[in-house]
């Protein structure tokens, strides 16, 4: 098992935000985890790369408590998150935003190179660009740089907090086709999502929070098919 | 019931106590010793120190504004007292609001400019006009006579016991300042700012403006110490008022005793009267070593006693009664 | 003024200038700590002044060469620098920083009162000057004016190329996306200071080549760097040094007008400005 969370509880300022969270992910798999807005999904995200800190529970990642350690060594164990927003260098061409992403094994410029290479097959449309200043391509260019940035850093899991987020439907269906090759590469994927229906169709597995808690859990298909899910989630 | 009760108790301890300090600090001019006037002194300048922090404590405590220049206020108190009466013939009083206005418009220009930027500003805006009163005293000549300074007219002489008096006087208004701007609409608002500016703006509260109603408060304080120091000390130069020494003691009184708290300088002041020990005991030799001093405890009560020795106070308080509800300082 | 020609105002002009250029070499620095890794340093100045002293002594008194003095000096700062910025200054808010960088300041300009005395110390070096068309200019202070805009173009280089500088950008820009890529953040801040205290060894090498030092030279040129790092936009390296050179030439300008009132008209200026422009001359120019 590639992460493993048991009976993982976050409070913030105060706020008990996420509660008793059990969730795993195999490898070469996508999981996803949906849920309104303000239910915790991207606190659950943070919390495992290590930006928030676990009130109890532990988070194991192949099999070893990571709890302890700060955000970058688990970067460098292979989770990587592409964050809500894009987040990118924006004073940084797209070529430095990718090597950034690189930093753990910079002093090798030729596995940097490979990967560099990997990246703009998956998004050519970066390769043509590659030294333009970030902040000047629209949003889904950016969300490619932001997943390309991820994956520069090797991951075994690549976490995407909210994909879709303002982005144009051609452009959705293109980047979550790209998230399917992915499990090609043997990078399993977490994602948490707004957009319930897509993203319940490329998922094996999938979990419903709702308000801090995992109210259900399955396989996309089943909860695609869910009378709750569909009333909840997605206007039906 | 029993919080009240505790609460009531804890206040008439304190109140006791406040009441016993004010009643032998009153009497201690009456006994007749020839180390009265030397005590006397040491004492005027702790009130001196005591409200000046209470000055500066406005605007650290409540604002989280740190004031790096608080002596420009003083400073400029006392210049412009004397000045006013040497140049203008005015009488004392008249000085004394004239160099009020004065504070409070150099408040305003400078709460103006920098309140609304960042915190930093502000820190760096005040030192930067302590530096520039302290130039400008220096090179304009003919006004301030440079460094020999301004001497006041043998007119205002008073008897030291007197001015004990009204040093004692201010200390017991400015506590009484804090404490009352604390629990007034004012405080609350002030505090709320400090602790959440974001939460206060959207609330639709005018930050800036309550930042600049307490920096001009703050100035009138300072301005009225620097006022009473012409009056006491009866000469005034760039380097005794001006400088950064006096804005660090300042700092250090109010760090020791505890940042943001009205009690808290009553405390730091022993550092006023240490310090006058010591400067009188090297007497001018080795310059620098207090100043050395000051620096490390400066840095050290940041460090590992950061909310100053009123702290140990709250501690024991609460350790005596259990029930007692979560003291706020101040 | 009225006396005055015109190549000997060119004159002052041009040390003005190039003593500009020194100025906007710390402040570059200061601008780097204040905009960029936001530490509200107090100490600055005062480190300047010691670095100024030290070079005083090297040169009068210790008889070693000015390379492995450098070394030293460098070697010295960055690693003071590296362990305030790590014990101290990284875990605490901006305004118990500016506190204890104050106390900071005051032990290190209170020690040089002690040790050194507060008379005025200068190198008196011996200024040689070319003449062109009647208007003097000093050798020393233009070497000191090439050798800051190098060494600033060095730095410039050094964020722009080295995966080190990329990395300072990419922390300075966003500490926890930094973190995601598996930066260490708070290590990439503590070097990132300290190399700004290297900046500052070097500048205050520089400046004691042309002023005489004394233990308060400290707050002026705090001061400056921060009327400086102001008008040029909190946090922009190249803006500083060039608003560097335009207050150099501003005080060599104020200075012929009233040498008496010089700073207290520069003061004005300031305020001015803080109230027309308080976001900086070249804001524009910095990242978005």
């Amino acid at each position: 098992m590639l992460l493993n969370i048991n009976n993982l509880s976050v409070n913030l300022g105060g706020l008990n935000i996420l509660h008793d969270i059990n969730l795993n992910v195999n490898d070469r798999e996508i999981v996803v985890v949906v849920g309104a807005n303000g239910a915790g999904k991207s606190t659950l995200m943070r919390t495992i790369i290590g930006l928030n800190k676990a009130s109890s529970g532990t988070i194991l990642f192949e099999n070893k408590e990571i709890n302890t350690l700060q955000s970058y060594e688990r970067a460098n164990l292979g989770i990587s998150l592409v964050p809500e927003g894009r987040m990118l260098f924006s004073d940084m061409t797209v070529l430095e935003n990718l090597q950034m992403g690189a930093y753990p094994y910079r002093k090798n410029p030729k596995r940097v190179k490979e990967n560099l290479e990997k990246v703009f097959d998956l998004f050519p449309v970066l390769y043509k660009n590659q030294n333009r200043k970030s902040n000047t391509f629209s949003g889904g260019e950016q969300q490619m740089i932001s997943i390309g940035r991820g994956l520069m850093g090797e991951p075994k899991l690549l976490m995407i907090d909210e994909l879709s987020l303002g982005l144009a439907q051609k452009i959705i269906d293109l980047l979550l086709k790209t998230v399917q090759k992915l499990l090609l590469n043997n990078i399993s994927v977490l994602m948490v999502e707004q957009n319930v229906r897509q993203a319940l169709k490329i998922a094996n597995r999938a979990y419903v929070l709702d308000n801090g808690s995992i109210v259900l859990s399955g396989s996309g298909e089943d909860l695609l098919n869910n009378d709750h899910v569909q009333k909840a989630y997605m206007g039906l | 019931m029993i919080i009240m009760d505790d609460k009531k108790k804890n206040l008439l301890k304190s109140s006791l106590g406040v009441i016993a300090l004010l009643v032998v600090l009153l009497l201690l001019p009456l006994i007749q010793t020839s180390m009265m006037p030397f005590i006397m002194n040491l004492l005027i300048m702790s009130f001196i120190y005591i409200c000046l922090a209470e000055s500066w404590n406005i605007l650290a405590g409540f604002c989280g504004l740190l004031s790096m220049g608080h002596c420009a206020f003083f400073g400029l108190g006392a210049y412009i007292t004397v000045m006013v009466i040497i140049y203008f013939d005015m009488t004392l009083l008249l000085a004394i609001l004239i160099s009020v206005l004065f504070n409070s418009i150099l408040a305003y220009i400078i709460g103006a400019i920098s309140i609304r930027v960042k915190d930093i500003f502000f820190a760096m805006v005040t030192l930067a006009v302590a530096q520039l009163l302290f130039s400008l005293s220096m090179q304009w000549v003919d006004v301030t006579r440079g460094p020999r300074g301004l001497i006041m007219p043998p007119l205002y002489n008073l008897d030291r016991r007197y001015l004990y008096y009204i040093a004692l006087a201010m200390v017991v208004i400015y506590v009484a300042i804090v404490l009352l701007i604390r629990r007034s609409r004012l405080g609350t608002m002030l505090l709320s700012l400090r602790d959440n500016e974001i939460l206060a703006k959207s609330l639709g509260v005018n930050t800036s403006k309550w930042k600049i109603v307490a920096t001009i408060i703050s100035a009138v304080m300072a301005s009225l110490v620097g006022s009473f120091y012409i009056l006491y000390i009866r000469s005034v130069q760039p380097g005794s008022v001006f400088t950064f020494d006096v804005t660090m003691k300042i700092m250090i009184v109010a760090f020791i005793g505890g940042r943001g708290t009205a009690k808290g300088p009553i405390l730091g002041a022993i550092i006023i009267i240490i310090d006058e020990l010591i400067r009188g005991w090297l007497g001018g030799t080795y310059a620098g070593l207090p100043g050395i001093i000051y620096g490390l405890i400066l840095a050290l009560f940041v460090v590992f006693m950061p909310n100053g020795l009123i702290s140990i106070f709250n501690l024991k308080d609460k350790s005596t009664s259990r029930s007692a509800p979560k003291k706020e300082v101040i | 003024m009225g006396s005055l020609d015109f190549p000997s105002f060119m004159t002052i002009l041009i040390s003005g200038l190039c003593t500009g250029g020194v100025y906007g070499l710390f402040s570059s620095s200061f601008s780097f700590q204040l905009g960029a890794l936001n530490v509200a340093d107090f100490s600055f100045g005062s480190w300047l002044m010691l670095s100024m002293y030290l070079t005083f002594f090297m040169y009068k008194e210790w008889n070693i060469g000015i390379i492995p003095f450098g070394v030293i000096l460098f070697g010295s700062y960055f690693i003071i620098s590296f362990l305030m910025s790590k014990f101290i200054y990284i875990k605490r808010k901006t305004d118990d920083n500016m506190i204890i960088t104050m106390g900071i300041s005051l032990i290190i300009q209170n020690a040089a009162t002690l040790l050194f005395s507060s008379y005025p110390r200068s190198l008196g070096i011996i200024e040689k000057t070319i003449v062109v068309g009647g208007v003097q200019i000093t050798i020393t202070k233009l070497i000191m004016l090439f050798l800051s805009a190098i060494l600033l173009l060095g730095f410039q280089l050094f964020l722009n190329k080295t995966w080190t500088g990329k990395t300072i950008r990419a922390v300075v820009q966003n500490k926890e996306v930094a973190s995601l890529m598996g930066i260490n953040s708070n290590r990439v801040i503590n070097l990132a200071f300290s190399l700004s205290y290297v900046m500052l060894a070097a500048s205050g090498i520089m400046l004691v080549t042309l002023f005489s030092v004394e233990p308060t030279a400290g707050g002026f040129y705090q001061m400056m760097s921060f009327f400086i790092c102001i008008i040029a936009g909190l946090g922009n390296i190249r803006g500083a040094f060039f608003s560097g050179l335009l207050i150099g030439f501003l005080t060599a300008i104020l200075n012929i007008i009233s040498s008496q009132f010089a700073m207290v008209m520069m003061f004005l200026i300031f305020v001015i400005f803080l109230v027309v422009k308080p976001t900086g001359l070249f804001t524009a120019k910095s990242r978005g």
